[in-house]
């Protein structure tokens, strides 16, 4: 196991995380939630930035808070809103990454660079939004690290370059051993990147699926008062009141459609499931 | 280390041509200023104390320190690096001021021995290095901002404590005066343990402020 929180908690004054999550060799898992669901706060106890008030927090086998400088060579890491001083341009944090992975490849990293339109010489401050979230997916990939932890890395990013760093995601886990952990807002980039994701809303977790069990076997039912009266809600994970009747979660696609065919079924999408666990109700 | 310094010291080259204007200023001041020789020594030597602080804030900006705690750098080997980056940068300036001090005064004063300055510079340099030694824990427990702001409150309290002092007791410090001049070798060895441990004891509250603090 890579990544494990287990029974994690992180307390502040208005918000309480208690989360268990684990990402295995070779997977990409992704963590959903609406904001201020406490994603930011399990990446930041992950990676050893706040410190768990119970519960453990361990990455590549250690306490996330006791790796060291060379445990660290193996793990790479973006978060929202922060990287290098914009007063550094890419060409001055060259030697910095050099000097500190004995694995960073900077030819390589150059030559993406180039590709990706980051200039060398202008002072990162000058960088758009997107250019910035590119240089940042850009050197967590740039020493062959086993793990990422990814917080929002095609935020700000455009549908051609989001696109662009999903593919360069996807040829990092080519060698099977490596492993993700990323967040996104946009359900479709996880969708098509991800064995399996959590979905977390108020420091809980509410649900853990494999991506492919989510779209094979989950859907939407909308239906009547009447329809749902008569349902059988034994594989109804959630409801919510809607102006024509009702709309229902079920992780049994296929149950419902054999049993009642004049219900109205949708197939589950990431938002969907999003949508019906956070704001749905008990069946 | 390698890298965080790597990255401090490339921060500073990019400030590069605002501190070849604060040298040059420096220069003319002396240049105007025929009885001034220390005047770069403390000028310099201050300025890069307040250079090695304002990295943090470069550090700082936009949450980047936690970003840097991701790398391949531990929060102690962080710590370290700003201690020494701050003994080099500040130590380096000290030097070069003293060079330029005792260039002006030889040419000034062909006669006098350039060793006449070293008391002063000596001063500046333990007054300054020790203002930087000591921000720095504040600096990491209350940000850059209000660290700053706190060392400013901490030198104004020192500066009244020291001028009540020497209201109060007059004649005492004039005897503490008279005895320092007479074993002046012991006080200057009693003066640099003071000063050694001074430092210690910064370096090892700012790594226990580092080790403690969440991003």
């Amino acid at each position: 196991m890579l990544v494990r929180l287990h029974e994690a908690e992180k307390r502040y004054d208005s918000f309480c995380l208690q989360c268990s999550l684990e990402v295995r060799e070779g997977y990409v898992t992704g963590l959903i939630g609406p904001n201020g669901a406490g994603k930011s706060t399990a990446f930041k106890m992950i990676l050893g930035l706040v410190y768990p008030d119970a519960g453990e927090a361990s990455v590549l086998g250690k306490p996330a808070r006791s790796l060291t400088a060379f445990d660290k060579e193996a793990v790479g890491a973006v978060l929202p809103g922060t990287g290098f001083s914009g007063y550094l341009s890419v060409r001055d944090i060259l030697p910095v990454l050099k000097s500190m992975y004995r694995d960073f490849q900077e030819e390589e990293f150059v030559k993406r660079c180039e590709q990706f339109g980051l200039p060398l010489d202008k002072k990162i401050k000058e960088f758009s939004t997107g250019m910035k979230a590119k240089l940042k997916v850009l050197t967590a990939i740039s020493h062959k690290a086993k793990l990422l932890v990814l917080d929002e890395p095609t935020a700000g990013l455009d549908v051609i370059a989001r696109d662009q760093i999903l593919d360069l995601l996807r040829e990092y886990m080519m060698p099977g051993d490596r492993s993700i952990l990323v967040s996104s807002h946009i359900s479709s980039d996880l969708e098509g990147l991800c064995d399996d994701f959590y979905l977390i809303d108020g420091g809980k977790i509410l649900l853990h699926e494999e991506t492919d069990v989510l779209l094979e076997s989950y859907g939407v039912l909308k239906m009547t008062e009447e329809q749902y009266r008569t349902l059988d809600r034994e594989w109804i994970l959630k409801v919510k009141k809607e102006p024509y009747g009702y709309s229902a979660l079920t992780g049994q696609r296929q149950y419902y459609m054999e049993n009642y065919p004049e219900i109205t079924m949708e197939k589950g999408s990431m938002d969907d499931v999003i949508m019906m666990m956070v704001q749905g109700g008990q069946a | 280390m390698k890298g965080l310094m790597i990255k401090d010291w490339k921060l500073l080259k990019n400030q590069g041509r605002f501190y070849a204007v604060i040298v040059i200023f420096a220069l003319i001041i002396m240049i105007a200023n025929e009885s001034g020789y220390t005047f770069a020594g403390y000028y310099l030597t201050f300025l890069a104390s307040l250079f090695t602080l304002s990295t943090f804030s470069y550090d700082e900006e936009n949450g980047g320190t936690g970003f840097l705690m991701t790398l391949p750098a531990d929060r102690k080997t962080y710590v370290k690096e700003k201690f020494l980056f701050g003994i080099l940068l500040t130590g380096g300036s000290w030097l070069v001021s003293c060079l330029l001090s005792a260039v002006f005064l030889m040419i000034r004063k062909p006669g006098e021995s350039p060793l006449s300055l070293m008391p002063p510079m000596f001063g500046f340099l333990a007054v300054f290095s020790l203002l930087l030694f000591a921000a720095i824990p504040m600096i990491l427990r209350f940000g850059p901002e209000r660290g700053r702001l706190g060392l400013v409150g901490v030198i104004g309290i020192a500066t009244l404590l020291l001028i009540a002092v020497s209201r109060t007791a007059g004649g005492a410090a004039e005897a503490l005066g008279s005895v320092l001049t007479r074993y002046t070798a012991i006080f200057a060895v009693i003066a640099v343990v003071l000063y050694l441990a001074v430092i210690l004891a910064c370096y090892r509250i700012s790594v226990r402020v580092m080790e403690k603090r969440e991003f």
